[in-house]
């Protein structure tokens, strides 16, 4: 890298050739103002609030497009910088509809804060008055046209980010509109609701319905966690008010998907409506009866020692369980430990960021619309780089039709001759690709890049604990269930109702629990701490973002505690 | 020290502006040993007085034929003109009916409205004229002092006040530049 040196307002400093001004300035701790910038995206110089003066240039120059050069000298702030830019804010503020009194945003829209900045107490224009839209057709978050800046954040984080290229704009000058597809409502769009727009919308354009209105940044905290949802297991940031959550974010700086989220992820946690578990509970007849957990714990150590100990209970841990819990788990039932899904893929030795670099991504066994959807991102954003992706069977709608070829699901020998014409092929696949290409995966071995999907959140920690997943002969007449927060599947809740003792560590209520005779209540993904081991081996750290009930025990405490009362 | 003759006048508002003036509390005492209330619409002198006062202060958006009027006698008579909320700065709350026909807001007013039977809208000549578009009040008259806010707090006003009393023209700056 060749080091620059330029001046910027009267201070010496430094930059890598090829730097923006604005880059140099960030380098150098020097603030200028911003708004349709965002860290990530590629710049446009579309807003002008980073208008700068630079000697030797026609005019004022935008930060974030002109090339810094050696010996430029710049000037950020100065007084005509600030009549300019304080006129631009006017300018934005009269064309369209933006009423700070009683939008969501005030206190937290970059818009507002420049005006502050600016001071700009009065707008001197004429305002325009369009009457504009407000859709707020999608479930989770909506969009008012009145408070759009037309900055193009979400266009691009929506094309360049998550890879779905929904957003666009419709007409031109004044009448400029951001819309989806070809100008369908957000709702019947192919808008996936990943919600990386709402993440980078500067003011109140795009609106979280959930935490509309409970409160500005400085009302929550912030916690940093990863995603229980799937194994992808993305870095996110749990907002709270006073103790329960509000809000996800993506985590920009977290592997593996750099603050893409999906809408499993961003926004279904925070709908949850089953009744939540909060003291432990133990039968007593016909009905569950509270009881201390002391109490809880000697009824579930009694009640093992009845039917012959560990060795006579069958445990099922649900993927969800942390790393720590599935260890604790496997030190009580041992052999007698299995996971609720069913057999799984092996990991590979490829990472997702391989499918950056990939020019030909394979997709088997996986629906990833569905099941994995900030895969589909990586794979989106692939194709949208010039890569191509082949799937065989079908990875969801929207994917299949980013794929330049669709081969059967267990056509190898077409398979083989694609991958032969590739230079650097990625292979992506999921727990119900054709056995016939498992093998052939296993054959090449590291011949190629290969991502195994994991069905369940957390099975690579299960299985690296040693966890084997449930098969119909071990099954035996008592059962230990570790639900966590997951929802039962039929053949366990089968299983369960057939069960003569039956204990259960589950974060809601349901119709298993009801019928137990020990239930401990498990912490919910918000209350929850620990590792959990991603698809891709990577360790994800889970930091509990609400406080426990008081005296609540984690998962892999109640467990050890029931251990250390067989001994 | 001469006292400075403050009047003011609330337009197309909700009176919230004039609330948070009586919130500045006990420092109300302090500043009326340099300003003198005169006319305002919770005294009992609703005009400015002829003889003109020192700062004017007008809230509320400009929105009917009257309160064009009432903004005009205000700019006449006072030497500094302060526009005070969000309402008389930006227009506020009151240009969300910009968006429609006058006709159409009227009749939503006094006909359709969920509590009316038997509406009409009233006709009077005595009535002032809605405007085409509810307006700030710099679109109808000059303004020297803008403190916009929903409403301004008590701070901010005592602030611009304090200043006017010392003979400066405020600058909004910081805490006391707000829009909500």
């Amino acid at each position: 890298m060749t080091t620059i040196t330029l001046t910027i307002d009267g201070k010496e400093v430094k930059g890598e050739q090829g730097d923006t001004i604005l880059e140099v300035c960030k380098r150098n701790g020097i603030d200028v103002p911003t708004l349709c910038h965002f860290d990530g995206l590629a710049e446009r110089g579309l807003c002008r609030m980073c208008l700068v003066e630079a000697k030797g240039e026609r005019g004022f120059v935008p930060a974030c497009t002109t090339e810094a050069r050696d010996g430029m000298e710049v000037t950020t702030e100065n007084e005509k910088l600030t009549a300019l830019r304080r006129a631009n804010l006017e300018l934005l503020f009269s064309e369209k509809n933006h009423f700070c009194m009683f939008c969501e945003m005030s206190g937290d829209c970059e818009l507002q804060n420049l005006a502050y900045r600016y001071g700009m107490d009065h707008v001197r224009y004429d305002y325009s008055w369009p009457k504009l839209p407000v859709d707020a057709t999608r479930k989770y978050f909506l969009f008012d046209q009145n408070r759009c800046i037309l900055c193009r954040r979400c266009v691009r984080a929506c094309e360049e980010l998550a890879g779905h290229g929904v957003l666009g704009l419709k007409d031109r000058g004044p009448k400029t509109l951001v819309c989806a597809d070809l100008d369908y409502t957000f709702g019947e769009s192919t808008c996936v609701s990943c919600g990386t727009c709402l993440q980078v919308c500067p003011t109140g354009a795009l609106v979280d319905k959930k935490s509309a209105y409970l409160g500005r940044e400085i009302h929550f905290d912030r916690t940093k966690s990863a995603c229980t949802f799937c194994s992808v297991g993305c870095g996110i940031e749990i907002l709270t008010r006073d103790g329960l959550p509000v809000r996800i974010e993506g985590d920009w700086e977290a592997e593996p998907s750099h603050g893409i989220l999906c809408v499993a992820g961003r926004f279904e946690p925070l709908y949850e409506t089953r009744k939540r578990i909060k003291h432990p509970m133990a039968r007593c007849g016909s009905s569950l009866v509270e009881v201390s957990w002391e109490e809880a714990l000697s009824l579930t150590a009694e009640a093992i020692k009845g039917v012959g100990g560990p060795s006579a209970v069958t445990g099922i841990i649900s993927p969800r369980a942390t790393n720590e819990a599935a260890s604790a788990f496997k030190r009580l039932f041992d052999e007698n430990a299995h996971s609720t899904t069913p057999p799984n893929t092996t990991a590979g030795n490829g990472k997702l960021s391989d499918i950056e670099e990939g020019d030909w991504i394979f997709i088997a066994g996986a629906d990833l619309d569905e099941e994995f959807r900030v895969v589909s991102s990586f794979v989106k954003r692939a194709v949208n780089r010039g890569a191509k992706a082949a799937v065989l069977g079908s990875a969801g709608k929207r994917v299949d039709k980013k794929a330049a070829k669709i081969l059967a699901e267990d056509d190898v020998a077409d398979l083989e001759k694609l991958i032969a014409e590739s230079e650097r092929p990625v292979f992506v696949w999921g727990p119900a690709t054709h056995p016939t290409v498992v093998k052939y995966l296993q054959g090449l071995k590291n011949k190629i890049k290969q991502i195994g999907l994991a069905a369940g959140a957390n099975n690579r920690g299960l299985e690296k604990a040693g966890i084997n997943p449930l098969c119909e002969s071990s099954t035996r007449e008592a059962l230990y269930l570790l639900i966590a927060d997951d929802v039962m599947s039929c053949e366990i809740e089968e299983k369960a109702r057939k069960a003569k003792t039956l204990i259960i560590q589950s974060s809601y209520v349901n119709e298993i629990a009801e019928r137990a005779d020990v239930v401990f209540p498990s912490p919910p993904w918000f209350e929850r701490s620990g590792t959990y081991t991603n698809t891709e081996g990577r360790l994800c750290r889970l930091n509990r973002a609400c406080k426990p009930p008081k005296g609540a025990l984690s998962d892999e405490e109640i467990v050890d505690a029931v251990r250390r009362l067989l001994r | 020290m001469k006292k400075i003759k403050i009047a003011t006048d609330w337009l197309e508002a909700c009176a919230g502006c004039h609330m948070s003036l009586l919130d500045i509390d006990e420092r109300l005492v302090e500043l009326l040993k340099h300003v003198e209330f005169s006319s305002s619409p919770i005294t009992d002198l609703k005009h400015p007085p002829s003889d003109g006062v020192d700062v004017g202060i007008l809230t509320g958006a400009i929105g009917n034929s009257h309160q064009v009027e009432a903004a005009r006698l205000m700019r006449e008579r006072a030497k500094t003109l302060v526009a005070m909320g969000d309402c008389a700065v930006f227009g506020g709350i009151c240009t969300m009916r910009n968006f429609f026909d006058t006709k159409e807001v009227l009749r939503r007013g006094y006909v359709e409205s969920e509590s009316t039977v038997d509406g009409k809208v009233p006709e009077s000549e005595d009535l002032g004229k809605l405007l085409d578009k509810a307006l700030p009040v710099n679109q109808v008259v000059e303004v020297d002092v803008y403190l916009p806010g929903c409403p301004p707090s008590a701070d901010a006003i005592y602030f611009v006040l304090s200043e006017l009393v010392a003979g400066r023209r405020p600058v909004l700056a910081g805490e006391v530049l707000k829009y909500d």
